[in-house]
């Protein structure tokens, strides 16, 4: 008999992200992802000034406000065809990479390692064991046994205090948790520590974004930040080298620890490898520039066609056509007025509720194609790009936590273990990886550049009469994120944002294929369809926005699953 | 940023919300409307949060109180304004209804965890009417911003951090 499970947030406002399953003999077999949200920036931006649209942009979500204020001035600057200052470059590299930096950490150990990690199984993990466990696995200082008995102390008084805070409706005890108590114990020793470092490199972001938590140092054109090594109010030398202790604080967390942690679980949960592949054209874009007129890139991004790194297409500029004319979005089952399929630029946004209809419409999210295809988006995308554009870095964390992952699991795994749930994660953590690197790299390019003599970080927009388009794109931590914009006259006529979870979670697409996430949960193991576990792992793996709202809510007072016997 | 210091005082003032979102906004606009007129004293930080949940953490450093600003459902018409002492912020906030609720009552939550939860949270709310895309506040809640300032303002000079505005000359 198959069965329906109905995965719903609470969010009763701005609803976000619906799955639906079916389940049949415990294993999915049909899947629809509904965007609960309806989201009006479009409108709201209609007839502004393009200039201001990045301070709109960036309030549109609370995980991802620094992306879409830089995607934003990107969009403008690319339709006046305007050149942006390398220290501006720098300094938004810096945000960028810090901020990736930041979210990554927080998407694995805070967001999505609690669908894997049994934290009142930590409770049973005896910590000198555990203190043996980590030192066998990574030099890492702050695997001692007194660390990890305070952290298991602190654990256990909190649980018996009956307030379990962000532990409340995890699935402990379910029959797809797999790790040892002390392995349990190890990780959740590191999501205590991965919170102090995830505020450090945050911090970056903070002193260069000017110490607001929304960035407030942006303009079309480069950056608000004036230099000048000389006086107090404006980003000084020793502003400089307290970012840079910064950024090395961070590194031996995500080398001898993020990198660690994922492929342990890698190895401890191989089959893993096997669920959760779903959609293999892989978009993602090059991004970190290092010239004023974006053609030159830290990191590579482009198109990979069915898993194949071999059809690698490189994207290789900000006015790649390739990029530009590739991208489309449909509404065939999306609650807007119609059914048409065009380029952003061409976009509507009349919003036309009606009620969830398996084969009609279905969500609020649109579907976007590229080239006719629908694309996976996100750090697995990017890092597949990466290391097939022979991206040193890239070569060098992939290979390493494929050995890693190998060495532990007993076995080799090639790089085609990826494209499933576990791959996300483990390209996730390359990526970090690769980040943190471009922060030495922007660092010290900004020094230099001001050590020259170079104080320039913007560039005056001036906008001409008549009708320009541009495009901004970003390799966000969560993929490819692009703005698209039409002014006229210096006013906006029209403004899309094709985000990264509209890539992933879209509904099927005008030819009827399913998009990435619905793709992903097709023969996924269900072992409990009242604690859909399975589901969610696939579904976080992506970092869909506020998926912490799945961790958040109360059994008790929300109804979260439905499953319904059809 | 407020740094730690043990001892001291150090009030936190953050409004939370959605300026795309016509009244959930209306958190975020008092609070910016509050350091807009007046100077704070030292001891006070005004926090613009947003929707932000976890990046909002570090800005919570060192805080003995904590007054959250925002728009909440509650008994009363539209623009009224309500004060509430919340003695367990992590709970008090999970069985909201808002996402940017979500997301404090995450950061309360990793607060409490991590033994860094202020002293005391009091949430002042105004009333909302209409939550749909928009930037401008409903007649009514633009109405009450002026009783809600009046509170914080209130609020802050019971915690001994009494304002003074700001005084413009336009030369």
């Amino acid at each position: 008999m198959s069965q329906r499970i109905v995965i719903d947030p609470i969010t009763r406002i701005e609803g976000h992200l619906r799955i639906e399953c079916e389940v049949d003999n415990g294993r999915v077999t049909n899947a629809w992802s509904s965007g609960q949200m309806w989201r009006g920036i479009e409108q709201i931006l209609q007839g502004r000034d393009p200039r201001e649209a990045w301070i709109y942009t960036q309030r549109i979500c609370g995980v991802c406000t620094t992306v879409h204020a830089i995607t934003s001035v990107r969009a403008v600057e690319n339709a006046l065809k305007l050149p942006v200052p390398p220290n501006a470059q720098h300094i938004r590299n810096l945000i960028i990479a810090a901020h990736g930096v930041f979210d990554h950490i927080v998407h694995f150990y805070h967001l999505s390692a609690l669908d894997w990690v049994d934290i009142v199984s930590a409770l049973k993990g005896d910590p000198k064991a555990t203190a043996a466990l980590g030192q066998s696995l990574s030099p890492w200082h702050r695997n001692s046994e007194s660390e990890i008995r305070g952290i298991r102390d602190k654990l256990t008084t909190f649980v018996n205090s009956g307030q379990l805070g962000v532990f409340a409706g995890g699935y402990w005890g379910h029959p797809a948790m797999k790790l040892s108590p002390e392995v349990n114990l190890l990780a959740a020793t590191h999501y205590f520590q991965a919170l102090e470092y995830q505020r450090e490199i945050n911090k970056v972001v903070a002193i260069l974004g000017s110490k607001t938590p929304h960035i407030q140092n942006l303009a079309v054109g480069g950056v608000a930040n004036p230099i000048n090594p000389d006086s107090q109010s404006t980003l000084t030398i020793e502003q400089l080298f307290h970012i840079k202790t910064l950024i090395d604080a961070v590194g031996d967390f995500i080398h001898q620890v993020y990198m660690v942690d994922v492929a342990a679980v890698g190895a401890f949960y191989s089959d893993w490898t096997g669920h959760g592949k779903g959609v293999t054209n892989y978009l993602s874009v090059p991004d970190l520039p290092v010239d004023p007129e974006g053609k030159a890139f830290l990191l590579p991004g482009g198109f990979i066609e069915k898993g194949d790194l071999a059809t690698f297409k490189p994207i290789t500029s900000f006015t790649d056509n390739f990029f530009t004319n590739g991208v489309k979005e449909g509404i065939k089952h999306s609650w807007y007025r119609g059914d048409w399929n065009r380029h952003p630029w061409e976009e509507e946004t009349v919003p036309q509720y009606t009620k969830f209809k398996d084969d009609g419409k279905y969500s609020w999210v649109k579907s976007p194609t590229f080239n006719g295809e629908v694309a996976q988006v996100g750090p697995l995308a990017n890092v597949l790009a990466m290391f097939a554009a022979g991206h040193g870095p890239t070569k060098r964390y992939l290979t390493e936590m494929l050995t890693r992952v190998g060495k532990l699991a007993g076995t080799t795994i090639p790089v085609s273990a990826l494209h499933s749930t576990i791959g996300r994660h483990a390209a996730r953590a390359v990526r970090c990886a690769v980040l943190h690197d471009t922060l030495t790299t922007s660092w010290q390019a900004l020094v230099d550049n001001i050590g020259r003599g170079d104080y320039q970080t913007f560039n005056a927009p001036v906008f001409p009469k008549g009708e320009i388009r541009g495009v901004g794109f970003h390799e966000a931590p969560r993929g490819v994120l692009s703005h698209w914009v039409v002014i006229e006259d210096g006013k906006i006529k029209n403004y899309q944002c094709v985000v990264p979870s509209t890539w992933n979670a879209g509904p099927r697409n005008d030819a009827d294929a399913l998009g990435p996430y619905e793709s992903s949960l097709i023969g996924t193991p269900v072992a409990d369809p009242k604690k859909p576990l399975e589901v969610l792992r696939t579904i976080h793996s992506f970092d869909p926005c506020l998926a912490c709202a799945i961790h958040m809510m109360d059994p008790e007072k929300n109804e979260l699953i439905r499953v319904k016997a059809i | 940023m407020v740094e730690k210091q043990a001892g001291e005082q150090r009030i936190v003032v953050l409004g939370v919300g959605n300026l795309l979102m016509g009244d959930e906004g209306a958190g975020v606009r008092a609070v910016t409307e509050l350091s807009r007129r007046y100077e704070m004293p030292p001891q006070v930080a005004v926090i613009d949060g947003g929707t932000m949940g976890i990046e909002l953490l570090p800005w919570l450093d060192g805080c003995s109180h904590l007054l959250i600003v925002d728009a909440m459902q509650g008994e009363g018409v539209a623009g009224d304004c309500r004060r509430i002492a919340i003695d367990s912020p992590p709970s008090f906030f999970r069985n909201r209804s808002s996402p940017h609720q979500i997301g404090l009552a995450d950061v309360l939550a990793l607060a409490a965890m991590t033994d860094a939860l202020p002293g005391a949270v009091t949430l002042l709310g105004i009333i909302p009417q209409r939550m749909d895309s928009g930037l401008e506040l409903s007649g009514p809640v633009a109405a009450g911003m002026e009783r809600l300032i009046t509170m914080l303002v209130d609020e802050l000079a019971g915690l001994g951090a009494p304002l003074v505005e700001r005084v413009v000359v336009s030369a």
